[in-house]
């Protein structure tokens, strides 16, 4: 994963604070509480982004390998399961291509 | 309840109509046999169904689903996944493994009652006294028994029709 | 180069014990008149779990045989055959939708690492 070199000084200036509406509302308040400046690192956002992503692969992984077995998992709980887990994939691809086009939009910035 | 575990039940509903059939085609078409291999007319079979408990299946379901241990949202089947194979849930190799919620057909008993006699001194099976000894069974009763054996068993096809209409419908769900 | 997952291997394999379930299935039905013919069967989960056990390190989707056994429990028709048309329906019931649930969770698993490899096209 892309690790933005950006710190809560430069990101509060384009007003990221609002990206913890929602989702990732934990990430986003112990971000704050850590950098203290009332606003939301963005490396912090996509970190966590990537560790639930990969808890809920985990889990739908679980679930099909237990359905599979025939162990007592139901088929709409694994289908859903997986379904879940590739939301959150999809959603974590779509935001980290974002964060690396805003990037690079800004590193080719001429002053 | 393994993947298909809903299916099973109305499958063992299937054999034991399936036997029921059986039964009752070997009483009409014995109506009138008077000499078996055990000596004497031929004898009247009833079925005898017994449900299939495992202890209650309100039991075996909230095992199945708790695993011994309290169930959260969301890692729910987890649980289950981790609490294992409950045992004798899960494969229909052999058809003795009870499916909890269904039938079982715990035997095929000859019926007790006397038999009929009709005055005959001529038959070959006739006894000192001139009767033969005919088995007591009525057509009409066994007509009703198959129809109602037909009738379970269609229910039963339909009821498993609509459980493979289920399951596909929640494959569309990866869609 | 690594593009499949623990999870594809688990359900190609998967899917080869289902169109086994599905050879053997069609086999007893068509034997359903031979006189003294046994119903032959596998237990499913049993064998799948230790083909996945098995598997730890193996690679490939190597046609490996279930071992085929006679099938008890099941009335034996005066011929000696004791295939049961119910039980056999309900196989190849099973049988279909258990290989239409592998090829689908198959095929959400390769869209998945595809789209990870497609990550940067918008």
């Amino acid at each position: 994963m892309v690790g933005l070199p950006v710190g809560p000084g430069v990101m509060s200036g384009v007003g990221m604070g609002g990206l913890d509406d929602g989702f990732l509302s934990d990430a986003g308040v112990a971000a704050s509480n850590a950098g203290g400046a009332g606003s939301v690192p963005f490396a912090g956002v996509l970190q966590s982004m990537v560790k639930e992503t990969n808890s809920l692969s985990q889990k739908a992984s679980d679930a099909v390998t237990g359905l599979l077995n025939g162990s007592g998992v139901e088929v709409h709980d694994a289908l859903i399961a997986g379904q879940k887990a590739n939301m959150a994939f999809e959603l974590a691809l779509q935001v980290r291509n974002k964060a690396v086009g805003a990037y690079q939009q800004m590193m080719g910035m001429q002053f | 309840m393994n993947i298909f575990g809903v299916m099973d039940i109305s499958g063992s509903a299937l054999k034991a109509e399936r036997v029921r059939a059986e039964v009752v085609a070997s009483n009409m078409a014995n109506a009138e046999t008077t000499r078996t291999t055990e000596g004497g007319p031929y004898q009247r079979h009833h079925v005898v169904f017994e449900a299939q408990d495992g202890g209650t299946f309100q039991d075996s379901m909230v095992n199945q689903l708790s695993g011994g241990t309290s169930v959260s949202a969301g890692t729910g089947f987890k649980n289950i996944y981790s609490g294992g194979v409950i045992g004798g849930l899960s494969g229909d190799l052999t058809a003795a493994n009870p499916t909890p919620g269904g039938v079982e057909v715990t035997g095929v008993i000859a019926d007790v009652s006397k038999p009929l006699q009709r005055y005959d001194p001529s038959h070959p099976d006739a006894g000192p006294d001139g009767f033969v000894a005919y088995p007591d069974i009525n057509p009409l009763t066994e007509m009703v028994d198959l129809m109602g054996a037909t009738r379970s068993y269609g229910m039963n096809a339909s009821a498993i029709t609509a459980e493979k209409g289920m399951f596909n419908s929640s494959l569309d769900l990866l869609k | 180069m690594q593009t499949t997952t623990a999870m594809s291997d688990a359900l190609g394999r998967y899917l080869d014990l289902t169109s086994q379930q599905m050879q053997a299935t069609a086999r007893n039905m068509a034997n359903v008149d031979t006189p003294g013919f046994k119903t032959q069967g596998f237990d499913f989960e049993e064998v799948f779990a230790q083909q996945l056990n098995n598997s730890a390190g193996a690679t490939g989707l190597e046609g490996v045989q279930a071992p085929m056994e006679d099938v008890d429990g099941l009335v034996s028709r005066p011929d000696g055959n004791n295939v049961s048309m119910d039980r056999e329906g309900l196989q190849l019931a099973k049988a279909q939708m258990q290989f239409k649930l592998g090829t689908q969770l198959l095929k959400g698993e390769f869209s998945t690492v595809m789209s990870a490899i497609h990550m940067d096209s918008k």
